[in-house]
C-alpha cells in the first residue's frame, strides 16, 4: 500500500476557487443514501411548489375581448393581438407596453398569420377582407396602413401562411389558397357545404394543410392536389388545431368535448392520445417550439399545460380575474406562455411555473437540476407525488371536475351492467376509438 | 365570360350548318334556286371566309358534325375506304398494317366513374402519397423522442474536428503518382503499421542475433540432428532383428521400464501415475480389440496344422489361446471388489486406489493392468485358492465375520492389490451369493453398482454421516456397526436389503433387531409402491422442513420481543477487568428493562407464523404499484437505490445524471424543424456507414456476413437509418451529440 499525497487533490488553484473537500464515495460508508435522498427530494418538491409563481404580468389596453394572438417569427418580444372590435395591437412583451394600435378591420379580427420571407402580417376579419401589413419597423409605424387588401366574397374565419412559398390558406365557407400577387384564390377546396373555423399549414412538411370544420370534422389538404385528401369526423366540433413543429405528422385539436386529441395524420382510426382535465370546451391550443409540450386555453377560465405524450395536464394556470379564454400562444424561446381572454387582457405566464427568471449562476443551476432529478426519481412515492401533483383550482373547476368524474363512473357502471345483463356480446370499443365517428 | 368567348366561333359555325340543314329539309325549290344564284354570283368575286381558330380546352361535342349526317348511313366514310386509296402506294403499306392491328385490338373503354366515386379515388390516392411523404420523418421523430438530451435549436452547426487519421482512412490514391507512392509506402519495411509500436525493420533488428550466438545455435542444431539420425538408424537396425528371444527380452525390458516408471510416478506424482495407469489400461483394451490372440492369424493356423505332431507348436498355441482368454476377460472395478472390506476406510479406497493398504511390492499393481499376463494369471490363481479357503472358513465361523477379517489381513491386501475379477469370484463363490447379487441389482438401480450386502449397508450410513443436524442417529451408528459385525452373514444381508428409508432417521436399531427373514424371500416382498415411496423418501431425506420452520419461528419471536438495553460502561465507577460481575446498583441504574413481550397471536399455533409488525404508517409512504416504464420491481428498486446527489457520487457523475432532457438557450428562437435536419441526418448516416466500412476493413474475419449486411443496408435505406439510430442510443458518439445540438 502506497500513501500518495498529491497537492492537486486538496489545494485549490486560485484563491477564488472553492475549497476542495476530499470525499469517500464508498457506498459502505453511506448506508442511508436512499433515505437521505428521499428527504432531499421531499424538500425539493416542496420548494418547487413554494416557488411556483407562474403569473408574470398582464398586457391590458384592448377595449374588447381578444380573438387572436400572433408571435412574430423573428422577434421574441413582439406580440400582435387582435380584438373583437377590430383593433390590432403590437406589444413589446419585455416592456409590457403597447407599441402600436391600429383599427384593422370592421368587426372581429378572426385570425392572423406571418410570412417570414416578406416579414409581413396577414389578418382576416369579419369584414371579409384579407389585409397584409408590413411587420418590420421597431416602432410599429409600418402598421399605419395595410400594404395590400384583398376583398373576398365569403366569410373568413382563419388564415395560415405557407412556411416558404408565397401562398396562404384561408378558411371560411371553403378552404381557399391565395398567392401574394393575386386578387383571386388560386385554388379552392370544397368538401361538403359546412364552414371551417380553423386552418393551419404544416410547418415541417410544408405543403400539408389541416382544418377544422363545423360539421365536427378535421380535413386534411395537400396544397398540390386538386381535392381535399382526408376527412375524419369526431363526436363533437373541434375549435382549433395545431401542428407539432418538430414532428411532421402529429397535430392536436382542441375539442368542444373538454378534451384535446392528438392525431397521427397517417392513421385517423383513433387518436394517439386523448388529453383530458379541462372541464369546459377547449378553445385554443398552441405547441411549444420544442414540440414536447402544448398549452390549451379553455372556456373554463383556465390554461393547462400538457406534455404532448401524456393524457393529463402537468400544470393549470388561472387567476380570479381571468375570464373565458379565447386564445393562447407559447413563446418561441420555449419559456413563456401568452393567453388572451374575454376580459380584454393578455396574460404572460412562465412555461415552467417554478423556473427562476434572470441570471442563474452555475452552482445554482446545478442545484436546481439535481433537485429536479431528485423529484423525478422519487416521483412515484406517494408523499412526494401528492405534493408534486397538488394544484389549487377554482371552485367551479373543482366542482365540475367531480361532477364529470361522477358522470364518467356512472357511464362506466351502466356499460358494465348492460354488458353483464345482455345475452349478445357487445363489441368492446377502446376509449380512444369512441371519439371517431367516421373517416372518409 | 372567357368561356363564352371561346365558345363563340364554334357556335357560329354550328348555326351556319343548322341553317344549311334546315334549307335542305324544307325543300323550298324557289328559295333554293335563289340561293344558288346568289352563291354563283359570289363565286365570281372569290370571297374569302375568314375563320378564327383559338385553342379550346374542351372540344364541344355538338360542334363535331359527321360529313354525311343528313343522308343515309351508307355514305359514311370508313377507314377502309381511305385505306383503299392508300393501297396503291406501296410506301404506305406499313400504315395499313398498323391500322389493321389497331382494329383487331380495339375494345370499348369503360364508362368513367361517377363523380363522387372518382373524387373518392383521387382523395385516397392523394392521401397515400402524403402518408408516404410524411413517413420520411419517422426516424428523426423517433430518435428525438427517445434522445437522452435534446438541445434546441436543433440545427446547430457541428464543430467536429476531423483528425488526420480520419482523413487518411478515407483517402484512396487516384493519380498514378499517388498510387506509386502508396505502393512504395505499403511495401516499405520502415513504415509503422497501425496499432504497432515498431516497424518491421526495427523488429527484425531487435530479434537478429550476433555471430557468436548464431554459431552456437548452429552447432546445437547439428548435434541434435546427428543424434536423431543415429537413433533412427538404431531403430531400423533393431527392427530388422528376427530373433524371437530377442524380442521377448525386449518386451520384458520394456515392461520392466514401464513398471519402474509407474512406481516412481506413484510416489512422486500420483496424478501422472493415474494417467499412466489409464494409458496402460488403454493398451490392454486395444489388445482386446485386435484378433491377435484369437487363433485366427496366419501363424496360429500354421501352428494348428503343426500341433498334431509338434509338441512345441501345441504348447505355444495353447499359450496363445490362454492369453487371448485372459485379455478378453472383464476386469473388476476397484469399488466392486470390497467383498470383505473393513467398512471403516471405504471412502479413502475409492478415492485413491493405490494409497489404501496396498503392498509395497511393486510388481503387483503393474501386473493387474499391464500385459504381463502370466503374472496376472498366477496371481489370479493364487487369489482363487485363497478365496476357496476363506469361503470354507466363512461357512465354519458364520456367526463371527469380524474374526474372519482379522484372521486374513494379508489376503485382503492381496485382494486389494490384485483386484480379482468378479467373474472369477462368481465362479468360485457359493450359489447363495449369486442369487443375492441378482436380486439386489434388480431392486434399485443407480450409477454405482452394488454387488454385496455391505455396499448396501454402507450407503445409508454415509448419508447419515453427512447429516449434521441429526446427532442422535450419528451417535447410534457405531453401535449399529458393532451389531452388524456381531450378527450372522445372512442377518447382514437382511439389514442391507430391509432398510426402510422412511424410518431410517428415527429408528435404525429396530430394523436390525426385527430382521430375521431369510434372504431369498426379500425380493418377493417388495412392492412397486413401496419402492416409489422409498425413492421419494430418499429424495427428501436431507431437508427437514418442520425443524426449519420451528427455527424460523423462534427467530421471528425473538426478533419481535423487546430486549433490555444495557448502558453500563465497564470499569466506570468500579474495578475493571475480566470476569467481574456487575454491581446491583449499576444494573439497576444503567440497564433499562424491556417491557414484557406482548402476547403473540400465533403463540398456540405451532404451524403458523403471523407477521404482526406490519407498519401501516410506513406502508403509506411506500410505492404500491410498479410505475410505468419499469418492468420489474427489482429494476425499480435498483433505480431508487442508485444515488444521484453529490454527497454520494462524484460531481461529474451528478452533472451527467441531472442533465435536463431539453435544453434551450435564453432568447433564442426555436424554429420548426427543417429539411436540413433530414439531410444532415442522412449525411451522418453516411458517415457512420463509412466508419462501419472502415472497421470492417480492419477486421476481415467476419467479412462475408458484414458485407451482406452492408449490401442490405444499401438497398433498404429506411432499415439502415433505424440501425444507426439504435447506435445513437447505445453509444454516445460525437455524431449523436451533433444531432442533438
Amino acid at each position: 500500500m502506497l500513501l500518495v499525497r498529491n497537492p492537486d487533490d486538496y489545494l485549490r488553484e486560485t484563491k477564488r476557487d472553492i475549497h476542495k473537500l476530499p470525499r469517500n464515495y464508498d457506498p459502505a460508508l453511506h448506508p442511508l443514501e436512499t433515505p437521505r435522498e428521499y428527504t432531499r427530494a421531499m424538500n425539493a418538491v416542496k420548494l418547487e411548489r413554494v416557488f411556483a409563481l407562474p403569473f408574470i404580468g398582464s398586457l391590458d389596453g384592448h377595449r374588447d375581448g381578444l380573438t387572436c394572438l400572433g408571435k412574430h417569427p423573428d422577434h421574441l418580444s413582439w406580440l400582435y393581438s387582435g380584438a373583437c372590435d377590430g383593433e390590432l395591437k403590437l406589444w413589446d412583451v419585455a416592456k409590457r407596453k403597447i407599441v402600436y394600435t391600429v383599427q384593422a378591420h370592421d368587426g372581429f379580427i378572426r385570425a392572423m398569420a406571418f410570412s417570414q420571407e416578406t416579414s409581413s402580417l396577414y389578418t382576416v376579419g369579419d369584414d371579409k377582407l384579407i389585409k397584409q401589413w408590413k411587420a418590420q419597423e421597431l416602432d410599429g409605424s409600418d402598421l399605419k396602413a395595410p400594404i395590400n387588401t384583398i376583398v373576398t366574397r365569403g366569410m373568413l374565419t382563419g388564415i395560415s401562411h405557407h412556411r416558404s412559398k408565397p401562398v396562404m390558406a384561408t378558411c371560411g365557407e371553403a378552404c381557399n389558397l391565395w398567392e401574394h400577387s393575386r386578387a383571386q384564390p388560386i385554388k379552392t377546396f370544397q368538401w361538403g357545404v359546412d364552414s371551417l373555423q380553423s386552418i393551419k399549414f404544416n410547418q415541417v412538411e410544408e405543403n400539408i394543410i389541416a382544418a377544422c370544420g363545423s360539421d365536427r370534422s378535421i380535413i386534411l389538404y395537400d396544397m398540390r392536389e386538386s381535392v381535399p385528401v382526408r376527412k375524419v369526423v369526431l363526436k363533437m366540433r373541434s375549435n382549433a388545431l395545431c401542428w407539432n413543429p418538430m414532428e411532421a405528422f402529429i397535430f392536436t385539436v382542441a375539442n368542444e368535448d373538454y378534451n384535446l386529441y392528438t392525431f397521427d395524420m397517417r392513421n385517423f382510426a383513433n387518436p394517439i392520445n386523448v388529453h383530458k382535465d379541462h372541464v369546459s370546451a377547449v378553445i385554443d391550443i398552441d405547441y411549444s417550439p420544442t414540440g414536447k409540450e402544448f398549452v390549451s386555453a379553455s372556456y373554463d377560465k383556465t390554461i393547462r399545460l400538457y406534455n404532448s405524450r401524456q393524457a393529463h395536464s402537468r400544470d393549470i394556470y388561472h387567476t380570479s380575474r381571468m375570464q373565458r379564454l379565447t386564445c393562447a400562444a407559447w413563446s418561441l424561446d420555449d419559456r413563456f406562455v401568452y393567453s388572451g381572454s374575454d376580459e380584454m387582457n393578455i396574460r404572460i405566464w412562465k412555461a415552467r411555473a417554478a423556473e427562476k427568471l434572470g441570471v442563474v449562476k452555475p452552482r445554482e443551476k446545478t442545484a436546481l437540476r439535481v433537485n429536479a432529478k431528485l423529484v423525478e426519481k422519487f416521483a412515484h412515492h406517494p408523499a412526494i407525488k401528492r405534493i408534486h401533483r397538488h394544484r389549487h383550482v377554482p371552485s367551479h373547476v373543482y366542482n365540475s371536475r367531480n361532477e364529470l368524474r361522477n358522470s364518467r363512473i356512472a357511464a362506466r357502471r351502466k356499460e358494465f351492467n348492460v354488458r353483464t345483463h345482455t345475452k349478445r356480446q357487445l363489441p368492446i370499443i377502446p376509449e380512444k376509438a369512441k371519439v371517431i365517428v367516421s373517416e372518409q | 365570360m372567357s368561356k363564352l368567348k371561346i365558345l363563340q366561333p364554334v357556335e357560329d359555325k354550328q348555326e351556319f350548318l343548322d341553317i344549311d340543314e334546315a334549307a335542305s329539309d324544307d325543300g323550298d325549290e324557289q328559295k333554293h334556286e335563289k340561293l344558288l344564284n346568289a352563291i354563283s354570283k359570289l363565286g365570281n368575286k372569290k370571297m374569302k371566309i375568314t375563320q378564327r381558330t383559338e385553342p379550346v380546352s374542351r372540344i364541344n361535342e355538338h360542334a363535331l358534325v359527321q360529313v354525311g349526317s343528313g343522308k343515309s348511313k351508307t355514305n359514311k366514310i370508313k377507314v377502309d375506304d381511305l385505306l383503299n386509296v392508300i393501297a396503291e402506294k406501296p410506301r404506305l403499306g406499313a400504315l395499313k398494317k398498323a391500322v389493321k392491328q389497331a382494329k383487331s385490338k380495339s375494345s370499348t373503354l369503360k364508362a368513367p366513374l361517377e363523380k363522387p366515386q372518382a373524387l373518392r379515388v383521387e382523395r385516397a390516392a392523394g392521401y397515400e402519397k402524403v402518408k408516404d411523404e410524411v413517413s420520411k420523418w419517422d426516424d428523426i421523430v423517433k430518435g428525438n423522442r427517445v434522445a437522452e438530451q435534446l438541445i434546441f435549436p436543433l440545427d446547430q452547426p457541428s464543430i467536429k474536428m476531423q483528425s488526420a487519421s480520419d482523413f487518411t482512412a478515407k483517402f484512396k490514391p487516384k493519380t498514378p503518382l499517388e498510387q506509386q507512392i502508396s505502393e512504395l509506402l505499403r511495401c516499405n519495411r520502415h513504415v509503422q503499421a497501425e496499432n504497432e509500436e515498431l516497424t518491421p525493420a526495427e523488429k527484425e533488428a531487435l530479434t537478429s542475433m550476433s555471430l557468436k550466438e548464431a554459431l552456437a545455435r548452429r552447432r546445437e542444431l547439428a548435434k541434435s540432428r546427428a543424434l536423431q539420425s543415429y537413433q533412427e538408424a538404431k531403430a531400423r537396425r533393431q527392427n530388422k532383428i528376427k530373433s524371437k528371444t530377442y524380442h521377448r527380452l525386449l518386451k520384458k525390458e520394456k515392461m520392466k521400464n514401464h513398471v519402474k516408471e509407474f512406481d516412481s510416478l506413484k510416489e512422486h506424482d500420483p496424478q501422472r501415475a493415474l494417467e499412466k495407469l489409464e494409458q496402460l489400461d488403454k493398451k490392454r483394451i486395444e489388445e482386446r480389440m485386435t484378433l491377435k490372440h484369437k487363433g485366427a492369424g496366419k501363424w496360429a493356423k500354421l501352428q494348428a496344422i503343426r500341433s498334431k505332431y509338434d509338441q512345441n507348436a501345441r504348447e505355444s498355441l495353447a499359450d496363445q489361446l490362454r492369453l487371448g482368454k485372459e485379455v478378453t476377460r472383464k476386469i473388476k472395478k476397484p469399488d466392486d471388489e470390497s467383498e470383505e472390506d473393513i467398512p471403516s476406510v471405504p471412502l479413502e479406497k475409492s478415492d485413491n486406489p493405490w494409497l489404501g493398504g496396498s503392498l509395497p511390492d511393486s510388481s503387483h499393481p503393474t501386473t493387474e493392468v499391464t500385459s504381463g499376463y502370466r503374472k496376472l494369471w498366477d496371481n489370479v490363481n493364487k487369489g482363487r485358492e485363497i478365496k476357496k479357503k476363506m469361503n470354507k472358513e466363512v461357512k465354519k465361523t458364520a456367526s463371527k465375520p469380524s474374526k474372519v477379517k482379522q484372521s486374513h489381513p494379508t489376503d485382503e491386501k492381496i485382494y486389494d492389490s490384485t483386484k480379482v475379477d468378479s467373474a472369477e469370484n462368481e465362479s468360485v463363490a457359493s450359489e447363495s451369493y449369486d442369487v443375492q447379487e441378482e436380486f439386489s441389482e434388480e431392486l434399485d438401480e443407480g450409477l454405482v453398482r452394488k454387488s454385496t450386502m455391505e455396499d448396501f449397508q454402507q450407503t445409508p450410513e454415509d448419508v447419515e454421516m453427512k447429516q449434521i443436524t441429526y446427532k442422535k442417529t450419528s451417535k447410534k451408528q457405531p453401535t449399529q456397526k458393532i451389531d452388524s459385525q456381531v450378527a450372522s452373514v445372512q442377518a447382514e444381508t437382511k439389514i442391507a436389503t430391509d432398510i426402510d428409508p422412511l424410518k431410517f432417521i428415527s429408528m435404525p436399531d429396530t430394523v436390525i433387531i426385527n430382521s430375521s427373514v431369510p434372504v431369498t424371500e426379500e425380493g418377493n416382498e417388495e412392492d412397486e409402491d413401496e419402492q416409489r415411496r422409498m425413492t421419494l423418501a430418499e429424495a427428501f431425506a436431507d431437508d427437514d422442513v418442520i425443524e426449519q420452520f420451528k427455527e424460523e419461528k423462534k427467530q421471528v419471536i425473538s426478533a419481535s420481543t423487546p430486549k433490555d438495553i444495557d448502558l453500563t460502561l465497564p470499569g466506570w465507577g468500579e474495578w475493571g477487568g475480566s470476569g467481574l460481575k456487575l454491581s446491583r446498583r449499576k444494573k439497576r441504574q444503567f440497564i433499562i428493562k424491556a417491557p414484557p413481550a406482548p402476547k403473540r397471536r400465533d403463540d398456540n399455533q405451532g404451524n403458523l407464523i403471523i407477521n404482526q409488525d406490519k407498519n401501516t404508517n410506513m406502508r403509506r409512504q411506500q410505492v404500491n404499484d410498479l410505475p410505468f416504464p419499469f418492468r420489474s420491481a427489482a429494476s425499480f428498486e435498483y433505480k431508487i437505490r442508485a444515488p444521484v446527489t453529490s454527497t454520494f457520487i462524484p460531481e461529474t457523475a451528478v452533472r451527467k445524471l441531472a442533465a435536463p432532457k431539453v435544453l434551450t438557450k435564453i432568447g433564442t428562437i426555436i424554429a420548426p424543424m427543417t429539411d436540413e435536419v433530414l439531410i444532415s441526418a442522412a449525411k451522418r448516416n453516411k458517415e457512420t456507414q463509412d466508419k462501419m466500412e472502415l472497421e470492417n476493413r480492419k477486421k476481415p474475419t467476419p467479412g462475408k456476413y458484414q458485407k451482406r449486411k452492408k449490401s442490405s443496408l444499401i438497398t433498404k435505406p429506411t432499415k439502415k437509418s433505424k440501425i444507426q439510430k439504435n447506435q445513437w442510443q447505445i453509444t454516445d458518439t460525437p455524431a449523436t451529440n451533433s444531432l442533438k445540438k
